[in-house]
């Protein structure tokens, strides 16, 4: 990124040179109000008296206002359950995900053991292979494992990911080997080295795979989409389109489904938005 | 010595082996499984006949196996280019010096946290006919059409490619942000006393150095875009008459709702193919890059 | 970072706790339904999305409420993937224990060795066959043992909204329609509709695509004597579809859009034009009498599809209880079900609220059901419905069919080329 202390002078430059600047933030306004319109669309709808419909978009965001939608979506849809289920599977999918690269990660960049290298080959073929090819045999493995239709089943298929395992590699060969060699010599066991000191440092690539993993897991559509028969399971990518196909001239309650689903990540998107940032253009660098 | 040996190896093992667990059963396992379904009729119930190579003839002669091979190639001919330059575009601007800096780059990547479920019905119910916020618009302005936008041929194409740019172009946006912020400002400072206009700036400095992560994002553009699914089946169903209807979609409706989950088996080898040689072509350039 | 993701953490974990303990709506609901104590849970799977959902479901309480050996849990199941969704948790032994089927899925159904038959359940439960509707009930047999329990037929007839009629002259005082029965009468009905009435409305609400176009087509079809697609042999049918027929009753469908234009393309939801009073007629399926009938200010009268074409035709279903089939069966769960099964064909007359046509001749002869309004106008009309050939290839020709003729709807293709297709596909299909 950008230095500080020259991007002053870029911006003063900016101000004197680009006659354009105007332009072209009205330009960048414009398409930034495209981009945002159907979000803020579909926030509008979700509050207006179920059953309202215009031909005139500007009614659309006009009062009267309720929020009886909200309640009535609550207490008689599933979509709170579809709402925990996604933030669940995630969560878990991301903890595990981190957890086998990791350890996989330290042993192929600080271990010493046989076929080393072959090893980390046959983890790099991972790379190469599409997931979404080999869904159907998938689906037949995991069903003869009995695990159609649960978390588990959902959950265990995503979290073997060589890209974590290689990025994290990566990380850890940079841990200076002084600090290992020393811990060694103090009596440090393998596991004590890897979750006091060489994990700590690996934080902010942690954190990137961390987030990648879970914005995977969580618009993931077509494993949860196959393996999932019971509602109460459902994410909500499967869900959704489930309650919104009984709606199709409606506009009020499928808008309120999804505004329901929509609004946990925009607050987070909100929050964390400089870590997703990050995230994503160290993950997708790489990957 | 060799005992010295073994028990490095089996300090090891604890540390490797839930990787290499998962990865063997959910990754490796379904690659063989899969060439050993390929050669059955197999269905959802229970494994039949042995069918020999019977199903990769099959695949060969099946019109509606190259039509949505050919429908998910066109999405990516049509997707790639196009969200390439957007991505570079809004790049560019959300990298202007302003105090909307983060409103544009939030905008522009607000739509890309957005589930597939989410974003396919709010293109549904903004591109309906008679009643849908896009036609109502233009009629509001004046301009007396009633476009068909999911149930036309072209127009359908239009959608589902407007919808996915809108959708995900912010990943890729960042992707050049990052790299636009670590050109060093010297260059530029170096040029402006050379007397460079902001377009030989742009010319000589921005692009080029963006050409690395620009073939990195065309790479990952076609992987990614060979894989689709999701907006698709939720926005159009692969209509109107099949029009849109990508591979996964007829593997998917091959093995669920045909029931043959042998030749939807068969037809995921070659898209396994197609990926694969895509994906050993972008690590051959990411070593290109790194070298 | 680390400060705002607790925050975030404990907010996201307050929320789910909050709404997990007060068990707002279902959303704990894991095999959801409050089974009474000491009484078996019996799961049933349907595939309503009419307007029957909830009358199935009252009969459904009406049987919980009856006895209490036995506690039926309905869960509704979305329609366009019911069936995938069906074998494929049949397939993986994850399925409820009573499932809906329609009869023409069921050589498929019984085909795949998901289902099991009912006979030596019917006999403890007392299951009497001799009241059903023989023509409904052939449907369900397979090798002489019955794998199926008929509910109704239902068959896609018309509605017409009786105000925009009569404001566009084409009332006769009776009620009856000013139109001629014949193919030029039928469509001159629609022209007159169209020329006489304000802008704001349209003729007739129809889709454009999927299921709705081809069974109008299957009844124009029939009507002109058609009467397959492929033979009636359940595991080796040969092609029969007489393609000149066929082609004349889809370019006959063809005009109403694009020659007479009576029916606006690409309309977004039918149902909702004709029940707004939007459009003068629709052309749908019985379910939907009972939400017409529930709709303020609809003033309506239903009528079975006019026999323009010379012969009485007519496109209909039926749908049946099924048993399927587990390795790990609980006889006692599966007794429960069919005594379920028999509970609700006797009790037809709740279904036929819907608009049903019920199976049982009893019902359709008792009081309860004469007295229902509509019904008996087309009740008739279960007579001579045209079911779908019998064969386990049947939702594989259906797909084919809606997809290609879809194609002559929107102007893609002409009947011919569709037609063409349509022969080589279906080929394809049953010889594979």
């Amino acid at each position: 990124m950008g230095t500080i202390s020259s991007s002053k002078s870029r911006k003063a430059l900016d101000r004197n040179r680009d006659p354009l600047l105007k332009v072209k933030v009205t330009v960048g306004i414009i398409i930034a109000v495209l981009f945002i319109v159907p979000i803020i669309w579909m926030l509008f709808v979700s509050i207006k008296p179920n059953g309202f419909s215009t031909s005139n978009p500007i009614e659309w965001f006009l009062p009267p206002y309720t929020f009886s939608n909200y309640v009535n979506i609550i207490m008689d849809s599933l979509i709170l359950r579809w709402l925990f289920n996604s933030f669940f599977v995630a969560f878990i999918t991301t903890i595990l995900t981190l957890l086998i690269t990791s350890l996989a990660a330290f042993a192929i960049s600080q271990m010493k053991f046989r076929f080393k290298n072959l090893i980390y080959i046959f983890f790099l073929l991972g790379l190469m292979i599409p997931g979404e090819a080999t869904i159907i045999p998938l689906y037949e493995i995991v069903k003869s494992m009995n695990l159609i239709d649960s978390y588990t089943g959902l959950i265990l298929p995503m979290i073997a990911s060589p890209l974590g395992v290689i990025i994290l590699k990566s990380f850890f060969d940079g841990v200076p080997k002084e600090v290992i060699e020393s811990a060694i010599i103090d009596g440090c066991s393998y596991f004590k080295l890897f979750y006091k000191i060489v994990l700590p440092l690996a934080k902010p690539a942690i954190a990137a795979i961390g987030i990648f993993t879970f914005i995977g897991s969580w618009n993931n559509f077509l494993w949860p989409y196959l393996s999932i028969l019971s509602e109460t399971l459902y994410t909500l990518p499967v869900g959704l389109p489930v309650f919104n196909s009984t709606y199709s001239q409606a506009y009020v309650l499928p808008m309120t489904a999804n505004a329901i689903a929509s609004i946990p990540v925009i607050i987070a998107f909100l929050i964390f938005e400089k870590q997703i940032v990050k995230g994503i253009s160290f993950t997708g660098i790489k990957g | 010595m060799n005992k010295k040996v073994w028990i490095k190896d089996v300090k090891a093992i604890p540390f490797l082996l839930p990787f290499f667990f998962a990865y063997l059963l959910f990754t490796i396992l379904p690659i063989f499984k899969g060439l050993q379904m390929s050669l059955y009729d197999w269905n959802l119930v229970r494994k039949m006949d042995f069918v020999g190579l019977e199903n990769y003839v099959e695949m060969f002669n099946d019109p509606y196996f190259w039509q949505t091979l050919w429908n998910t190639t066109l999405f990516v001919i049509l997707t790639t280019p196009t969200m390439v330059l957007l991505a570079l575009g809004l790049a560019l601007l959300a990298n202007l010096n302003t105090k909307l800096k983060t409103f544009f780059r939030g905008s522009y990547f607000l739509p890309s946290i957005l589930s597939v479920a989410v974003i396919s019905f709010l293109a549904i119910f903004m591109l309906q006919p008679y009643s849908g916020l896009v036609n109502t618009m233009i009629q509001a302005l004046g301009i007396n059409a009633e476009p068909f936008w999911l149930a036309d041929k072209t127009l359908a194409w239009v959608s589902i490619v407007g919808v996915t740019l809108w959708w995900s172009v912010g990943f890729n946006m960042i992707l050049f942000l990052t790299s636009l912020q670590e050109i060093p400002d010297t260059y530029y400072e170096a040029s402006e006393i050379d007397g460079a206009s902001r377009w030989e700036q742009f010319r000589y400095i921005t692009l080029p150095q963006l050409i690395p992560i620009g073939r990195v994002i065309i790479l990952l553009q076609i992987l990614a875009s060979y894989k689709v699914f999701g907006q698709i089946l939720l926005i159009t169903g692969g209509g109107p008459g099949g029009a849109t209807r990508p591979l996964i979609q007829y593997i998917y409706e091959t093995g669920f709702t045909q029931n043959n989950l042998g030749y939807a088996a068969t037809m995921s080898y070659a898209l396994f193919f197609i990926l694969l040689i895509l994906s050993i072509i972008q690590l051959k350039n990411q070593r290109l890059e790194e070298s | 970072m680390k400060g705002r993701l607790s925050i975030f953490l404990s907010l996201f974990l307050i929320v789910i706790l909050l709404t997990a303990c007060s068990g707002l709506g279902k959303l704990v609901s894991g095999s959801s339904a409050n089974v009474p104590e000491g009484a078996t849970e019996i799961e049933m799977w349907n595939l309503f999305a009419g307007g029957d959902a909830e009358y199935m479901q009252t009969i459904v309480d009406e049987f919980n409420e009856s006895q209490d050996e036995f506690y039926v849990n309905n869960i509704q199941q979305e329609f366009d993937e019911y069936y995938t969704k069906l074998i494929t948790s049949l397939g993986a032994g994850k399925g409820p224990d009573i499932a809906i089927s329609h009869s023409h899925t069921l050589p498929e159904l019984v085909h795949l060795g998901i289902l099991q038959d009912l006979d030596s359940y019917a006999d403890q439960v007392g299951v009497q066959w001799d009241e059903f509707n023989t023509n409904i009930l052939e449907q369900t047999v397979f090798d002489n043992q019955h794998y199926a329990i008929p509910i109704d037929t239902h068959p896609h007839i018309m509605y017409f909204n009786n105000d925009l009629i009569d404001d566009a002259g084409l009332l006769n005082d009776d009620g009856t329609l000013k139109m001629e029965k014949t193919p030029e009468g039928f469509r001159v009905f629609f022209q007159t509709l169209k020329k006489e009435l304000p802008e704001e409305n349209f003729p007739l609400a129809f889709p454009t695509v999927g299921m709705d176009g081809f069974r109008q087509w299957w009844a124009f079809y029939s009507q002109l004597g058609g009467e397959h697609i492929v033979t009636d042999d359940l595991e080796n049918p040969t092609y029969a579809l007489d393609t000149e027929k066929a082609i004349k009753a889809a370019e006959y469908m063809q005009s109403f859009w694009h020659e007479d234009k009576v029916i606006p393309l690409n309309l977004a939801d039918f149902y909702t034009d004709f029940q707004s009073g939007k459009a003068a007629t629709i052309a749908t399926g019985v379910w939907s009498t009972g939400i017409w009938e529930s709709t303020e200010d609809l003033n309506f009268t239903a009528i079975p599809l006019p026999n323009i074409f010379g012969q009485k035709g007519a496109w209909g279903g039926s749908h049946t209880f099924v048993l399927p089939a587990y390795e790990d069966a609980d006889p006692e769960v599966q007794r429960g079900a069919v005594t379920f099964m028999d509970f609700a064909t006797d009790h037809g007359a709740k279904w036929a609220q819907a608009g049903h046509i019920p199976a049982k001749d009893t019902v359709v002869e008792s009081k309860e059901f004469k007295e229902m309004p509509y019904r008996e106008d087309y009740a008739q009309v279960a007579d001579y419905v045209n079911f779908s050939d019998r064969t386990i290839y049947y939702r594989g020709i259906n797909e084919i069919m809606v997809r290609n003729l879809d194609r002559i709807w929107t102007n893609e293709a002409t009947p011919e080329e569709a037609f063409q297709r349509i022969e080589k596909e279906v080929k394809e299909l049953i010889n594979n």
